[in-house]
């Protein structure tokens, strides 16, 4: 990466992170996912038969199963269900790209999975990730829930298989899990370069439309303050969002993952006023007008794109990410507050190309991981917000959080 | 792990037949039990390549806690035990931190970070992590062994718990190094207290408990404001900032720093909104005008009660010109006030410190000395000499 390039990249970093999870970035890690190790297609695999392919060969492991087991959903539709239900933000699910890369550097070339290897190599990951770049995140409890596939009944892990992965991802990496802006820069490429090329139009364009000036100027000093907020964490000035959390079990949910959003927009703070007052109400509102259509609404919209995508095994990702990021206005994404709270009544555009537009995010991290120190008591309802149920019942997730939150 | 080559294990059986020709080594080993969950097999048909891209992890190796022997018990954290134990083969004393699995968790995250961090971490005043041992339902953290935490230390003093002025002067370049060393490396500790900060008989003084440690830098990760042990914890922190930086871990410092002049706490606050008064009771309540924009902290109160700013001195009658400047050089408010740990370092309050340490040895030799004439041809002075 040549050195001029690092501040614009950092633009770049900065703009992805706060994008909404895409079925592109979903077919992206499903690729890479499939890519850290062969598994075995049909059940009962001869070794001598193996031919030596080198695990960058994505496994066309989308194929039909054997009769005995239970179905296995195909790769990009266990981890959209993942996406769906923990409502994990891009930052930590894309961080699960740099164990994805590392695990396979590690793994020997010959080894060798089986039928659900990759499905449970990602769900580490992303837990991994999780658990490394939040303060709060859901238990593996929580997880084991979030595994389950709609229509594919008798799939899904139990926390003790949950468990069991994290461990042994844990031991696979050696417990390495520091993650650099490096790193970030290199997995997460496919979609920066594009996010680049746009900005550096836009630069351009800048310069020679002068008499734009006042629209280029907000879009001026949302860079700015973009990338100002990125140099590091440490530089940030205080900001005041927080809703103070962490191990307490009510409000756990809520806080975590939004801080990112809030973290973000903080550093807005000192010229254009406090942002955390439409910030909120846009989570608000979108969480009340999420909570009609409830989880079925997202994995039908998802089927369909995922399925026709998925076959597909030649390693062209590169240009996927293209296509989400070409043709953005930029006028979304300065004025992307007001966005969240337009979009959030039209939940059709969460699955669709336009990843730009909103911010899934916001609504999600609601999702409360939180019933932190519950009984294991598997179906135990608790009223309106109940604990339990907000993990299987994204209203009432919804609900509790938006308690958390006023 | 030895189920994997039980052939009366049906699930091992079934793929022992399956996989007639293949055996598991090395990870798989420990990886694979019957329940095997990454379900990886390698082939052993091929040789094994020395690949430079794979290594054996070390860090999970075939220990068992059994290997050492578990002493008394040191202390109980929120998450852990730690005890005193000893390499059964060395004879090394170690300190064993056990942590519970909880099996609805999993691996808890203060662990994986823990780990993760302390793996590279290495430095003279960051206590040293030897090993991991992770079993069914506990994960072993096996660290290196100090004799006492500073708070233990200064207790034993009888000096009501101050220290002298040498002994501070070298306690806190030990700590602003150890500080220095994880912000260089983009990690805060975000629990400095002196019951994390461990003493040697040497007189080293090493960070230790980074259960609420991150990394930061990356523009993915995010902070939760419940860090820091309230005594310990910057007004900025307190006002519910989760945009804190590396000048949370000064703040602390600065509170350590009194503390080993006094023996007492500097900011003993019982609640979130005591501890932000008995800190703006000394320091001075914090306006608009003094801290340009902390009317936006979620936690700010338009009715704190007004103090003025106190001088530091009228509570800290021991200390010098020098330590008061940076004293008061850590303790600012505003977290952009406060100096950096590599500042702080070059402070000309540690110019002397080499030449006092070297003092301070030779005053130690001649007492040792004098304690070998009384006990002339007695004991063994000291084991730890």
């Amino acid at each position: 990466m040549a050195h001029s390039t690092i501040p614009r990249n950092q633009a770049a970093l900065d703009q992805f992170i706060m994008m909404p999870v895409s079925p592109t970035m979903v077919s992206y890690l499903a690729e890479k996912a499939a890519g850290v190790i062969l598994c075995e297609q049909r059940r009962p695999l001869t070794d001598k038969h193996l031919p030596p392919t080198p695990p960058s060969t994505p496994p066309r492991d989308a194929e039909p199963k054997p009769s005995l087991q239970p179905s296995l959903p195909p790769l990009k539709v266990f981890i959209q269900g993942l996406v769906d239900r923990s409502h994990v933000q891009v930052p930590t699910l894309m961080s699960s790209l740099v164990y994805l890369s590392r695990l396979r550097q590690k793994l020997p070339t010959v080894a060798k999975g089986m039928r659900c290897t990759v499905h449970r190599i990602f769900l580490a990951s992303l837990i991994l990730a999780a658990k490394n770049l939040n303060d709060s995140s859901p238990k593996n409890k929580h997880w084991a829930r979030y595994s389950a596939v709609k229509g594919y009944d008798g799939f899904g892990f139990s926390v003790t298989e949950v468990n069991l992965m994290e461990k042994q991802m844990l031991f696979l990496l050696d417990w390495d899990l520091r993650i650099t802006n490096d790193d970030l820069f290199t997995h997460f490429e496919s979609f920066l370069g594009p996010i680049r090329s746009r900005l550096e139009v836009e630069e351009t364009k800048r310069q020679h439309c002068v008499q734009e000036h006042g629209f280029v100027q907000q879009h001026r000093s949302y860079y700015a303050k973009q990338s100002y907020g990125s140099l590091s964490t440490a530089s940030l000035p205080t900001a005041p969002p927080a809703i103070g959390v962490y191990a307490s079990p009510v409000s756990y949910a809520s806080s975590s993952y939004i801080s990112d959003l809030e973290r973000f927009s903080s550093g807005t703070q000192a010229s254009a006023g406090p942002p955390r007052r439409p910030v909120r109400l846009a989570q608000v509102s979108r969480n009340r007008s999420l909570s009609p259509p409830s989880t079925d609404a997202v994995p039908n919209l998802s089927r369909p794109g995922t399925a026709s995508t998925y076959a597909s095994s030649s390693r062209s990702s590169s240009q996927s990410p293209k296509s989400s990021a070409h043709g953005t206005p930029a006028s979304s994404v300065s004025s992307y507050v007001d966005d969240v709270a337009i979009m959030s009544c039209n939940e059709d555009t969460y699955l669709t190309e336009s990843a730009y537009t909103r911010r899934p995010s916001l609504g999600g991290h609601i999702l409360s991981c939180g019933s932190v120190e519950e009984k294991p008591a598997k179906k135990a309802k608790i009223g309106g917000g109940g604990i339990i149920a907000r993990f299987l019942n994204l209203n009432s997730a919804t609900t509790t959080s938006q308690r958390v939150r006023v | 792990m030895d189920a994997v080559d039980d052939p009366s294990n049906p699930k091992t059986a079934a793929r022992t037949k399956r996989f007639l020709s293949r055996r598991i080594n090395d990870i798989a080993d420990s990886l694979i039990s019957p329940s095997d969950v990454l379900q990886i097999e390698r082939q052993t048909s091929q040789p094994k390549p020395a690949r430079a891209t794979y290594h054996t992890p070390h860090v999970m190796d075939k220990r068992h806690p059994s290997s050492f022997q578990q002493l008394e018990k040191l202390g109980e954290g929120t998450y852990a035990t730690v005890f005193k134990g000893r390499n059964r083969q060395t004879g090394e004393l170690v300190a064993l931190k056990e942590i519970h699995l909880d099996s609805e968790e999993g691996t808890p995250s203060t662990a994986i970070r823990e780990i993760s961090l302390m793996k590279e971490l290495k430095h003279e005043n960051i206590v040293s992590l030897h090993d991991v041992i992770h079993t069914e339902n506990k994960l072993m953290l096996v660290f290196e062994y100090m004799d006492k935490d500073l708070k233990k230390f200064m207790d034993s003093r009888g000096t009501g718990g101050a220290l002298d002025f040498i002994t501070i002067k070298s306690f806190m370049h030990q700590l602003l190094q150890g500080i220095a060393f994880c912000h260089n490396n983009r990690v805060l500790h975000r629990d400095l207290k002196p019951q994390n900060l461990l003493i040697n008989n040497k007189g080293q003084l090493k960070l230790a408990d980074f259960g609420l440690a991150r990394a930061f830098g990356i523009p993915v990760n995010t902070f939760s404001n419940e860090v820091v042990t309230l005594w310990y914890r910057a007004p900025d922190v307190l006002l519910g900032s989760r945009t804190y930086n590396t000048s949370i871990d000064i703040w602390s410092a600065g509170c350590i720093m009194a503390e080993m002049y006094t023996g007492r706490p500097l900011f003993p606050g019982t609640t979130n909104e005591d501890q932000l008064q008995k800190i703006f009771r000394l320091m001075g309540t914090p306006s608009e005008r003094s801290w340009p924009g902390i009317s936006q902290f979620p936690e700010y109160k338009p009715n704190f009660h007004v103090y003025a700013t106190q001088d530091l001195r009228l509570i800290l009658h021991q200390i010098d010109q020098y330590g008061l400047d940076l004293l008061g050089k850590m303790l600012q408010l505003r977290p952009e006030m406060r100096v950096s740990a590599n500042e702080a370092l070059t402070h000309v309050w540690f110019r002397d410190l080499a030449q006092l340490r070297m003092q301070q040895q030779i005053q130690n030799q001649q007492q040792v000395q004098m304690q070998q004439q009384m006990m002339a041809g007695g004991y063994g002075v000291s084991a730890y000499q």
